[in-house]
């Protein structure tokens, strides 16, 4: 394994160079370019805010409602964007594959780059709600380190999965759009962890993802610490989930080229 | 350190289609060899026989079933020219990416990437997407890349026949370059001018498996005799021992000039031919090309014994050539064996620059009114 991590560090470059490629490809020939940033979140919590703060009150506690779903969508984004595009990197690169050899994680990894170029921008949006809305920003921001470490980790973990697995099973990316939606319902977005009923509450915030996004608007939005027993568990899975993520991928990778 | 090593290599395809009729097909099948700094290996064999795995195995991108491949690093794979390219960056941003998978740095790259543009021909198009370019300047830009990479190991699939003539010579020298400086090439090629021309040592592969490891001269001969059916050079009891050139003053002697005869002289085994047997000498230039050919029925007596074939007036052009001498059935013409003479040379007046061109010189004269 850290023969493994030695040589991804060692061809890092090709990594970078393939990052701000996939970047550069994205907003090449598009018309608005990086205002597809801007516009992609704002339709979203335009549509989230006429639903859930005028058809059906979700109670937010004392927030605004576009700010409360904007911190639930940042985080959302970067997993779910990243996990759709991860899924077919290595299927979409198989000129590539067969024909050069470098360590194949770089694709997946660069999914995830590209999702934090993204998310980084985002970020910037919402940081600019957070001025709109006059929330002061406190000690407790330290906090989004392990929090972002986590969630990079996480979805990290699942792209290098499902691309592999994608690889092997066709089903896999019919699957991972699927699970994506209904997932997108299991974790507090739209709606906060508050009104998950008591007795539930402890399974639900077992799901990583759930702590994680919980932890996000925690600090950014409420101005309070995580629940520390929740990241602190969301962060032990991840991480031993992508430890194993990579393993099985690199498990594979010899078999890759001759799939494809 | 050998920067190419097969042992014992083999390799599995299982098939995965639930339809498949034949199951799993070994691709190759215990092959072994090594590589040296600055040797260009050629390899043959018919579409399918696993020449292009055996490449795919030295660039690591797939792994052998049993054995073990080394092959030092970097190596620059031109198993697809320009594969990885993205249709809608431009010809520059292509260089970057598909120069740092084969191990050219940002600070290589700035400095290289003028010669690599000039090399491609692509000046004026370096700035257009590669979507726009033809299918030669593709091409040309993924051949560019490749050769200005530090690769200690060369992969060339079948890949040289880019361009227009002019850039296929530069293409030549380039390589030449690349391999006189101590890069190890693979190169499969179809095209038995380059294997001749440009390769030391020529490996032919059939059905998966190694069949001749040799000068490139009698690999191609192996490798042709294979195509046209005969099994090897030599049969039981049916052999070519040697062909040697005679000449009264100087034994040794592999230049002639023009006009003058050639004495060939060949030991031969023809114990096990049947009954009726040809021996065929035919002339053959060094890019492959048969001059002439001479055939004469083969003594029914067979046995161990000698002949002397003389052949008068050599009227071919100033080249290098080889004596090729076969015993053929009489009866269906399959060669049954066959022996290469050393290279010999024709030496006369020549300057191309004069115009002289073709394949032979023939006796003329000239009268004017």
């Amino acid at each position: 394994m850290f023969d493994h991590i030695r040589t991804l560090v060692e061809t890092s470059g090709i990594l970078i160079t393939w990052t701000m490629r996939e970047v550069k490809v994205r907003y090449a020939d598009t018309l608005l370019g990086i205002a597809w940033i801007a516009a992609y979140p704002a339709g979203w919590v335009l549509l989230f805010t006429f639903l859930f703060s005028h058809l059906i009150v979700v109670p937010v506690y004392g927030v605004p409602y576009p700010l409360f779903v904007m911190s639930g969508l940042v985080p959302w984004f970067f997993f779910s964007n990243t996990t759709s595009n991860a899924v077919s990197s290595l299927k979409n690169n198989a000129n590539l594959i067969p024909k050069v050899y470098f360590p194949r994680e770089i694709l997946p990894l660069g999914s995830v780059l590209v999702g934090m170029v993204d998310f980084s921008l985002y970020n910037l949006l919402l940081g600019a709600m957070l001025l709109y809305y006059r929330r002061t920003i406190g000690l407790n921001t330290i906090g989004l380190l392990p929090v972002i470490a986590t969630l990079a980790a996480l979805t990290l973990a699942i792209s290098l999965l499902t691309a592999r697995m994608a690889l092997f099973r066709r089903d896999v990316q019919i699957l991972v759009p699927l699970a994506l939606q209904f997932l997108m319902y299991c974790v507090p977005v739209f709606y906060p962890v508050d009104i998950v009923p008591a007795n539930y509450r402890t399974l639900y915030l077992l799901n990583p993802l759930a702590a994680l996004i919980d932890s996000f608007r925690r600090i950014l939005v409420y101005g309070l610490w995580p629940r520390w027993p929740f990241l602190l568990i969301a962060m032990a899975t991840s991480f031993a989930f992508l430890a194993v993520a990579y393993w099985d991928f690199k498990r594979a990778e010899p078999e890759f080229a001759d799939r494809l | 350190m050998t920067p190419v090593r097969f042992e014992n290599v083999s390799k599995l395809f299982r098939q995965h289609h639930a339809n498949a009729p034949d199951g799993d097909l070994w691709a190759l099948k215990d092959v072994s060899f090594a590589c040296e700094e600055g040797e260009a290996v050629g390899l043959i064999g018919r579409n399918g026989c696993g020449k292009s795995t055996l490449l795919k195995l030295a660039a690591g991108v797939t792994s052998p079933t049993i054995g073990t491949v080394d092959c030092a690093k970097p190596i620059a794979p031109m198993l697809e020219l320009g594969a990885g390219f993205h249709p809608d960056l431009t010809g520059r941003d292509n260089i970057k990416f598909n120069g740092c998978l084969l191990g050219l740095g940002w600070r290589m790259q700035r400095s290289l990437l003028d010669e690599i543009v000039a090399f491609a021909e692509l000046e004026q198009h370096v700035d257009t997407p590669v979507k726009h370019y033809s299918s030669g300047m593709y091409a040309r830009l993924g051949f560019a890349v490749a050769v200005h990479s530090p690769a200690r190991v060369l992969l060339v699939d079948e890949v040289l026949s880019v361009g227009d003539r002019m850039f296929q010579q530069k293409c030549y020298f380039r390589m030449k370059h690349l391999r006189d400086s101590g890069t190890t090439i693979l190169l499969v090629s179809h095209d038995s001018w380059w294997i001749r021309n440009f390769c030391n040592r020529a490996i032919v592969i059939d059905s998966g498996r190694v069949i001749a490891d040799s000068q490139p001269e009698n690999a191609l001969q192996v490798y042709e005799g294979r195509l046209r059916g005969v099994a090897g050079s030599s049969g039981p009891g049916i052999e070519v021992l040697s062909v040697t050139f005679i000449d009264e003053d100087r034994p040794d002697i592999r230049s002639f000039p023009q006009g003058t005869r050639l004495v060939v002289r060949i030991v031969y085994d023809a114990s096990g031919a049947p009954e009726k047997w040809l021996f065929a000498v035919r002339i053959r230039r060094e890019d492959g090309l048969c001059c002439a050919t001479c055939i004469v029925e083969g003594p029914t007596s067979g046995g161990n014994s000698f002949a002397v074939a003389e052949i008068e007036d050599l009227h071919l052009m100033v080249s290098q050539y080889t004596v090729e001498v076969s015993i053929e059935d009489g009866a269906t013409l399959k060669t049954l064996a066959t022996q290469i003479s050393p290279p010999f040379v024709v030496c006369g007046d020549f300057d191309f620059r004069r115009g002289y061109d073709g394949v032979m010189k023939l006796r003329h004269a000239w009268s004017f009114a």
